[in-house]
């Protein structure tokens, strides 16, 4: 078992504390992130995921509980946030809720003047970065933010990220509102990067097809409680607890589920389309 | 009847660098079809459904509503009556206090009589189910929520057409279902007329009719059955191709023949069973 970058440790959150609105929304949660994985974390609406990712880069500071993020707790007194929130990238759902400046240039710029880069490392930074992304920085470097689409937005925005040189990166929902070759081609950046520069990714996604193409692990929040947290594998064979929840299941274990109804045998613990490709075969041809 | 006859348009046509992004596209819908529009972004999907309630209008050529031309300005309330628009973000879109105020806002701005209004209201809101939410602020709602306020309102209108652009793609998989089957329910009383933008195949499937764009033209309009079929032109137009049609070529690659026209489960098991 790989060692653990994230420790969290019966950690609580309520919201509006200390009022009679007061509401408990995380419950004692406990768990720990390997270093290099991709974990994603799979909840309905209102079940605590977007609370809990703020913990990773000390948004948020337990008030009960605590997060441990590269052997830091994140409740010292002495932690270097500025180098923490290096460390700890977020890339949030709309990039219009992270670009700001007026070209591609400029975004990027911005976050490695705040941490002192010298002038002239920085120019070399961006461009290395917007190549890590699959943007061509002599189309990008100048272009200005609002001429881009959604998924380029998006690449900008890790690029801005990525500059920093962070070891874990997390991303809030990130393929909502692209488009198929948009959200194919950001699913392939993601991996890329996590092959290529080792990142411990931890995703919040609506999706199942993206959780069944990018998890090591995933993670069922439900009411502010981890239900599950397992191998893809392990997760989607509970489909009526999954269905329980309020989730969707993906389209390969649907379509899996059908040809099991009609009386074609194929593997219930199949996810993708690769696999259901092979059972098929194997089924076709000893018949 | 909608009726596009060959309309072009094109983006800033005074500036140094004109856009073109529809060209020569012509097209009629007829009432009570559920017409859908699929395309990479970019493609002029968007363009195209701005010229049916005259947000745009064209540089060349004509878009006639019930018989109504949208270019001429006098027109322009018309032609708004009769054709709705629901946006991806129904965020954009919720302007009032409570649901029910939201959903009269359109019908006031009519002009007609209190009465008919609140009739109107009332239709709409047992139509999407949201009479328990009537008297909610709208931002305590879930966006899916939210989209069906923007659906409600858009039908208090009294539309004859609806526009969706991709009313489904920010909500998650729950509310999308739950988005898709109210309109669906809209289809099913052909009541309005309904074109839809989307991403979503499996939408795409249920729809009557499906319309493709690529560089602002109409590269193909057939039935979802008949365009599912045609996979090398979908991959090569970067579209996402349905799970029963993408099993069905990877196994035809493996040797074992799935003719390209099954498109459904059922299909697909049948035909797995004769093999």
């Amino acid at each position: 078992m790989s060692k653990a970058i994230i420790k969290v440790e019966n950690l609580f959150h309520s919201y509006m504390q200390g009022t009679p609105f007061e509401k408990e929304v995380l419950h004692g949660l406990s768990f720990e992130v390997y270093h290099g994985e991709k974990l994603a974390i799979v909840g309905p609406t209102q079940s605590g995921k977007s609370t809990l990712l703020q913990y990773f880069n000390a948004i948020f500071i337990p008030k009960k509980g605590r997060v441990i993020v590269d052997e830091q707790d994140t409740k010292d007194s002495r932690l270097n946030l500025k180098e923490l929130r290096r460390k700890v990238a977020m890339l949030f759902q709309h990039p219009d809720s992270q670009l700001f400046k007026e070209t591609v240039a400029d975004d990027i710029a911005f976050g490695l003047k705040n941490m002192n880069f010298p002038e002239e490392v920085i120019e070399i930074t961006i461009k290395k970065a917007l190549a890590t992304v699959g943007l061509d920085s002599n189309e990008f470097f100048y272009r200005y933010i609002f001429s881009l689409s959604g998924g380029e937005k998006k690449k900008v925005a890790i690029a801005g990220i990525l500059a920093l040189n962070p070891e874990i990166l997390i991303l809030d929902d990130p393929t909502a509102g692209l488009d198929p070759k948009g959200r194919v081609d950001f699913l392939n950046s993601i991996k890329f990067l996590h092959d290529k520069l080792g990142l411990t990714t931890i995703f919040v996604s609506s999706n199942m097809n993206d959780v069944v193409e990018l998890a090591d692990r995933v993670m069922i929040l439900v009411d502010g409680k981890i239900e599950m947290i397992d191998i893809p594998e392990n997760i989607f064979i509970k489909r009526e607890k999954l269905l329980s929840y309020g989730l969707t299941l993906p389209s390969v274990v649907e379509l899996v589920d059908e040809l099991i109804k009609s009386g074609i045998n194929v593997d219930e613990k199949i996810i993708n389309i690769d696999q259901l490709e092979e059972s098929l075969i194997k089924i076709l041809n000893s018949s | 009847m909608i009726k596009i006859n060959d309309l072009y348009f094109t983006y800033y046509p005074e500036s140094e660098n004109p856009q073109k992004a529809l060209t020569a596209v012509s097209l009629s819908i007829k009432e009570g079809e559920f017409v859908s529009i699929i395309g990479q972004n970019g493609s002029g999907k968007t363009t195209l459904a701005k010229h049916l309630n005259a947000i745009l209008t064209p540089t060349k050529g004509s878009v006639l509503i019930d018989g109504i031309n949208t270019r001429n300005k006098e027109n322009l309330w018309d032609v708004r009556k009769k054709v709705g628009m629901v946006f991806q973000n129904p965020e954009n879109q919720i302007i009032c206090s409570t649901v029910r105020s939201d959903i009269s806002f359109g019908p006031e701005n009519l002009g007609i009589n209190r009465v008919e209004i609140e009739n109107r209201v009332d239709k709409s809101i047992e139509l999407m189910g949201l009479s328990k939410y009537q008297d909610y602020p709208p931002h305590m709602l879930s966006i899916g929520l939210k989209q069906k306020v923007t659906i409600a309102g858009v039908l208090a209108m009294g539309t004859k057409y609806i526009i969706f652009d991709e009313p489904t793609s920010m909500l998650d998989s729950l509310g999308k279902k739950e988005v898709f089957e109210v309109i669906l329910n809209l289809r099913k009383k052909r009541e309005v007329t309904i074109i839809y933008i989307t991403h979503l195949m499996e939408e795409v499937l249920k729809s009557d009719r499906t319309i493709v764009m690529s560089e602002g033209k109409i590269v193909l309009d057939d039935s979802p059955k008949k365009i599912f079929s045609k996979l090398k032109i979908l991959r090569s137009l970067s579209l996402d191709v349905p799970i029963i049609p993408d099993i069905s070529s990877r196994l035809n690659k493996r040797g074992i023949s799935i003719p390209s026209q099954i498109i459904t489960t059922q299909e697909f098991v049948n035909c797995l069973k004769q093999l």
